[in-house]
């Protein structure tokens, strides 16, 4: 179990990720993202907690776009 | 009233549309992708649902749904986005004003030209002439599921094969159809679907769908607010962000979700079947009519989609349009805005009156329907 946040730039990725997320099992929140980065603009950020490993694999290979993680 | 006018919009709508659209002003009245509070939060997530509905229905992944306000800015966004200068596109002989207007007026401005391939009774012959015009610089097919006026249905994923063949964009415009008629984006190799929300998907007006392949490079026919990328002065280049820009119709959204849902519990093949069943009954009781002419056979070699249009003789199909309206009959006369079917059909100066059925007409109705216009024909 760990815990790790995605951006997304668009809503429509956001939502689908949170649902991948969670039929991984994982606990999600998803919110505006908070603290924005230059060059980042509005966007939204999903934390998840659960097997962020596995979770950003079928992101990737579900091609979600997400413009950042952090751990 | 007696409503056989679906064809241009569906009525009644189930009550499930008329709750879901009740519910969106009072639940979730906030503006989806912009806001993080709750309300925008759910709005967003009526909108993803009713995107991921769309997507399951018509077999294709979430993000390539675009909500748009209607199929006529569906199918300007599809042609529009596709043409290059000096482009050329191919449309059948049946297409309706919304792909042929933004055709001639490109041709006429000079930016590209098109070319109308005959549908015949023949698929191998409808698939040739197609062909026939496909030209170096053809850069789209544009092809209606179904006439609007005459219900025939050209062999849509056979000239998808031929025109991909030649590396050419096939374009479907689903108005008619799509609902009853079965549409995969996959199986029938569509690259762009364009759809109406207020006909057989049974949402409310003001909503339409254009459903775009990642494969195609579609340019956006406007720009703006989009909540995503703010600081960027592009426009997104992911979809659907980049064709949906601006506050987008959140309670039509919804209505249109809770349609193609009663669709799904319905079942297409249950309301085809009913649908065919109420045109058979009309077209056997106008067909011995001498003074009624059909232009359509039900029986003929191929399936017609429940449209049905016909004439009474020295009346104009406004002048029966009208007499029905008198006695409650809602359907509709004139060209139902498809030059091109009635130039086709030789009907471009009566136009014809159109009956199209729906789920929730029955029996009484279709009996009073034909009552009224045998007693007009007399």
């Amino acid at each position: 179990m760990s815990k790790a946040t995605f951006k997304f730039s668009s809503i429509t990725y956001a939502i689908k990720a949170k649902n991948t997320a969670e039929r991984f099992g994982a606990k999600t929140k998803m919110q505006k993202n908070p603290n924005p980065k230059k060059g980042e603009g509005c966007g939204y950020s999903l934390v998840v907690f659960g097997d962020t490993d596995k979770i950003k694999e079928s992101f990737d290979s579900g091609k979600i776009k997400y413009t950042g993680m952090e751990r | 009233m007696i409503y056989f006018d679906n064809g241009a919009t569906s009525f009644p709508k189930p009550y499930t549309v008329v709750n879901a659209v009740e519910k969106s002003f009072s639940a979730f009245c906030a503006n989806p992708g912009r806001g993080g509070y709750a309300s925008a939060m759910k709005a967003s997530e009526i909108i993803y649902n009713a995107r991921n509905t769309v997507a399951k229905f018509f077999n294709t992944e979430t993000e390539n749904v675009v909500f748009t306000p209607g199929c006529t800015f569906s199918l300007n966004s599809a042609i529009k986005g596709v043409a290059k200068p000096n482009s050329h596109f191919v449309i059948s002989d049946l297409e309706h004003n919304s792909v042929v207007r933004p055709l001639e007026k490109m041709k006429n401005s000079g930016v590209c030209d098109y070319s109308v391939a005959e549908v015949s009774y023949n698929e191998t012959e409808t698939v040739n002439n197609f062909v026939n015009k496909f030209r170096d610089n053809t850069i789209a097919v544009v092809c209606t599921l179904s006439s609007n006026v005459f219900g025939i249905m050209p062999p849509i994923e056979k000239i998808a094969n031929e025109a991909h063949k030649h590396g050419i964009i096939f374009i479907l415009d689903a108005a008619q159809g799509a609902g009853y008629l079965p549409v995969d984006v996959e199986k029938q190799h569509i690259d762009i679907l364009c759809c109406a929300g207020h006909k057989g998907l049974l949402g409310p007006m003001g909503t339409g769908i254009l459903i775009c392949s990642p494969d195609i490079n579609l340019d956006s026919l406007t720009e703006g607010g989009t909540g995503s990328n703010s600081e960027n002065l592009n426009q997104p280049v992911y979809l659907p962000d980049k064709l949906e820009s601006g506050t987008p119709n959140v309670h039509g959204i919804a209505g249109l979700s809770a349609g193609i849902k009663f669709i799904e519990k319905t079942r297409s093949e249950n309301i085809l079947n009913h649908e065919n069943k109420i045109i058979k009954f009309i077209f056997d009781e106008f067909k011995y009519d001498k003074n009624i002419t059909l232009y359509t056979n039900i029986y003929g070699s191929v399936p017609l989609a429940p449209v049905l249009s016909f004439n009474v003789k020295k009346k104009h199909s406004e002048e029966v349009a009208t007499l029905l309206a008198e006695k409650g009959i809602c359907v509709r006369g004139g060209l139902h805005c498809a030059p091109l079917a009635h130039k086709k059909m030789g009907t471009l100066r009566s136009g014809t009156v159109r009956i199209t059925p729906s789920w929730f007409v029955g029996e009484k109705e279709t009996d009073f329907l034909v009552n009224c216009v045998k007693k007009i024909a007399k």
